[in-house]
């Protein structure tokens, strides 16, 4: 559907003009209007023009220096994998949360009408890019071969890549709408710049070339360009194959987004209200009047769930991963406010901050892995179980209460929801460690290897402890350890003492041990004894083994 | 819904909470449960709640056995501590919704009902305030709506009319009380002032030492007493007399 009707714009301009004409003073107006709009569009034409330059510079520069074509291969294959990324995250930017859909929205449009026309100028803006792809696949065929034909192929292969990923981006946003795909874009990004500099990783180097040939399905036409096209292998053009069936999943993919497609109503922000001349808007919007009060009430608003999808990206990855009952826990738990991505995005700067005093400071920089490191952890990974509101106590009659006891809450569905959380979140803050325990790693010991294995061991530790931790934390508000009679804790006292000792064992070997298989085996002995508690607790909190009371200090109350 | 107790006992250490109470509540009464200060009202309400746990006897709602694992008998009851257990950095409206979703009271007619009670409660415009500015009464208020609104079909009061209510917030719950009571719903709260317990209960459950001293309407207690005690408040002050 055409939005624009070119033949009443023309009239429009004429019927303006002519109005511009006989009155001077709006011509003036209209003229210092314009110097204003030029003035504000001058930033942004002058940025996206100094990213050109400086893309055009880097993508040369790097190709430059390269030590051969398989590198430069791999670099693309990140790219790619970026592209797809950032791909999917503009898409939607474009189909959710742009300021044009404010005024699409007010227009008679249907969502699928909508759609369409966001898609295109979504279109219309990202093909900008394959400007870039032709420089690229100059330099890459030259490099592999100094023939018009590798040449051309070369420039092919990257345009290829583009629209692969453009592809790969609709599947993504199809099937996986609340994923975090400008974070792993930006991730893949900085892998992609780390290869430029790859004159630091030494030994690794050949591993992570071998490894871009498997990413799919970007790596596999790499494989095809050189492997096939430049070595001449014929085998290596099996693998177009899987790549053809990835376009076929494209009408498919573009069905399953049109259908799922719902246009929300928007809501502009409250400074552009302000900037609108309602600088009272905000004072309005907290203080509604009575009647607008009772309507919002009769309307059911205040019965609406948490808007997971419209929150962070953690939180609407948690939203899809939970059901519908998990979700309204998880909103008690968290008193509606998870705050999970914003943890994330400081643990991020605290941890490139961190990284970059390491890299900077060399062996002088260990403390800072400690700062950066704790931080990270405290703001993006749930260490004491998470920030749950929910499980805070209460002060009642001289004792204290958790927040959750007096509502019809089930001990296994608040720990599920707590598990489940808390594994996303881990997982989600797995790169950051893993950046930092390589930067660490690389800078104090002479090798990122041994810095990501420890970062990859401490993450799964943290996921394999999460049920114990939880039972810690449903423990905190109880007096669960002052209700046993003796011949309970006769029997119990020797096993928590042997289970304690088991699990630290368990935990202290996991980082002595080097190789996967006794590693995989010390977490799973830590994760059956760190569910078993948890099942304990989940049992004796159900049978009403304990209160869900805390003693203070001067003793208990009525 | 109807509730009864066996034998009930809870020990916090050494200390008794309650010695071995036993009575029965039909549906569609209201209980006053009196008693000095650190008779144990509090603990029962706990008990009854599930969030104390006692040592010894059997909560029985509608002949069920009660312990805390229960879900569908927690979901039939609510539990309104004196100091009510809510999120301050919320506002009243996110937590009614909040309480009406957990209890799965979210249907259009709670959303009617819901309005009538903020009303009632002259809470409709403090609705969008944040809980942290609010007065404890308004706070109690607050909590006490969202009870109501869920409509459950036992309620357990902590010392409704000491929360810092204001007169008019106190003859609302008065009067949805005994709405509630028609409906079938049976209401258990604790109280100090015995003139209230007197006038407003069907049942008054008189707690002294952690036993249950005595259980009954205002004249089966006072025929306990061979109608020497006239009103609630003398039929007290002999209890007290009788206990070294």
């Amino acid at each position: 559907m055409r939005l624009r009707s070119p033949r009443f714009e023309k009239a429009l301009r004429r019927r303006v003009r002519e109005e511009l004409r006989t009155h001077p003073e709006l011509a003036r107006e209209e003229r210092r209007q314009r110097r204003r709009l030029r003035d504000r569009n001058l930033p942004s034409w002058a940025g996206w023009a100094f990213g050109t330059i400086w893309f055009f510079s880097t993508a040369a520069a790097a190709l430059a220096q390269l030590n051969g074509v398989p590198l430069a291969l791999s670099i693309l294959a990140f790219g790619a994998l970026a592209g797809v990324a950032l791909q999917a995250s503009l898409l939607r930017t474009a189909l959710h949360t742009a300021d044009e859909l404010v005024l699409l929205y007010h227009l008679p449009l249907s969502d699928q009408q909508i759609l369409s026309i966001q898609w295109r100028r979504h279109l219309l803006r990202t093909s900008a890019a394959v400007v870039f792809c032709v420089p690229i696949g100059i330099g890459l065929g030259w490099k592999a071969g100094p023939s018009v034909g590798l040449v051309c192929a070369a420039v092919g292969l990257v345009v290829l890549q583009f629209c692969l990923a453009e592809a790969v981006a609709v599947i993504l946003q199809a099937r996986w709408p609340a994923g975090p795909q400008r974070h792993l874009g930006w991730f893949f990004f900085v892998a992609m710049l780390l290869l430029f500099g790859s004159g630091k990783l030494g030994d690794q180097l050949p591993v992570i070339i071998n490894a871009a040939w498997w990413i799919p399905p970007f790596g596999w036409i790499n494989y095809v360009f050189y492997h096939g096209l430049v070595l001449g292998e014929r085998f290596a053009w099996v693998l177009l194959a899987p790549v053809a069936a990835i376009f076929c999943l494209l009408p498919h993919a573009w069905r399953w987004l049109r259908s799922e497609y719902v246009v929300r109503e928007p809501s502009p922000p409250l400074e552009e209200l302000a900037a609108d001349g309602l600088e009272d808007a905000p004072a309005a919007r907290l203080q509604p009047g009575p009647t607008e009060i009772e309507d919002s009430i009769r309307a059911g608003e205040f019965l609406r769930p948490l808007g997971w999808e419209r929150s962070g990206w953690i939180e609407r990855l948690a939203g899809a991963c939970l059901t519908p009952r998990q979700r309204l826990t998880a909103e008690f738990l968290v008193a509606a406010n998870p705050g999970w991505t914003a943890g994330l995005k400081t643990a991020a700067l605290a941890v490139v901050i961190g990284a970059g005093l390491i890299a900077a400071l060399g062996s002088w920089g260990s403390w800072v892995l400690f700062v950066a490191g704790g931080l990270a952890l405290v703001c993006a990974v749930p260490v004491a179980g998470g920030g749950w509101r929910g499980l805070r106590s209460c002060p009642t009659g001289g004792v204290f209460g958790p927040a959750y006891s007096v509502y019809p809450l089930a001990y296994g569905e608040m720990a599920w929801v707590i598990l489940k959380v808390n594994a996303l979140r881990i997982l989600a803050a797995c790169p950051l460690l893993a950046f930092l325990g390589a930067v660490a790693g690389w800078r104090l010991q002479g090798t990122m290897t041994v810095g990501l294995w420890i970062a990859v061991k401490a993450a799964a530790l943290g996921l394999a402890t999460q049920p114990l931790i939880v039972a810690a934390r449903f423990g905190g508000g109880t007096n669960d350890t002052k209700r046993f009679k003796m011949r309970w804790l006769l029997l119990l006292v020797p096993l928590l003492i042997t289970g304690l000792v088991a699990l630290l064992a368990a935990a202290v070997a996991l980082f002595l041990l080097e190789d996967l298989v006794h590693a995989a085996a010390c977490l799973g002995v830590i994760a059956l004894l760190s569910a078993t508690a948890l099942w304990l607790h989940s049992a004796g909190w159900n049978r009403s083994w304990f209160d869900l009371l805390r003693r203070q200090a001067d003793g208990f109350g009525s | 819904m109807k509730l009864e107790l066996r034998n009930v006992s809870k020990l916090f250490g050494a200390v008794r909470a309650l010695e071995r109470a036993s009575f029965e509540v039909e549906p569609g009464q209201i209980v006053a449960v009196v008693g000095a200060n650190g008779a144990g009202k509090t603990t029962l309400l706990r008990c009854l709640a599930g969030v104390a746990a006692p040592d010894e006897g059997l909560i029985l709602y509608d002949d069920e056995s009660f312990v805390r694992g229960r879900l569908d008998l927690r979901q039939r009851l609510a539990f309104l501590p004196d100091f009510p257990f809510l999120f301050l950095e919320m506002n009243p409206l996110e937590h009614l919704g909040m309480v009406l979703r957990v209890y799965g009271a979210d249907g259009a007619a709670q959303t009617e009902r819901a309005l009538g009670l903020l009303r009632d409660f002259d809470l409709l415009p403090l609705v969008r305030r944040p809980m942290q500015l609010l007065s404890r009464g308004q706070i109690y208020k607050t909590a006490l709506v969202a009870v109501l609104a869920a409509d459950p079909e036992l309620w357990l009061l902590d010392e409704p009319f000491a929360s810092g209510m204001d007169p008019h917030g106190i003859d609302a719950l008065k009067r949805h009380a005994r709405e509630a009571a028609a409906r079938g719903r049976t209401i258990v709260y604790s109280t100090q002032i015995l003139d209230i317990a007197e006038r407003f209960a069907d049942r008054i459950c008189i707690l002294h030492r952690a036993e249950v001293r005595s259980f009954g309407t205002l004249a089966e207690l006072q025929a306990q007493t061979h109608d020497t005690a006239r009103s609630l408040e003398e039929i007290f002050r002999q209890l007290r007399s009788e206990t070294p």
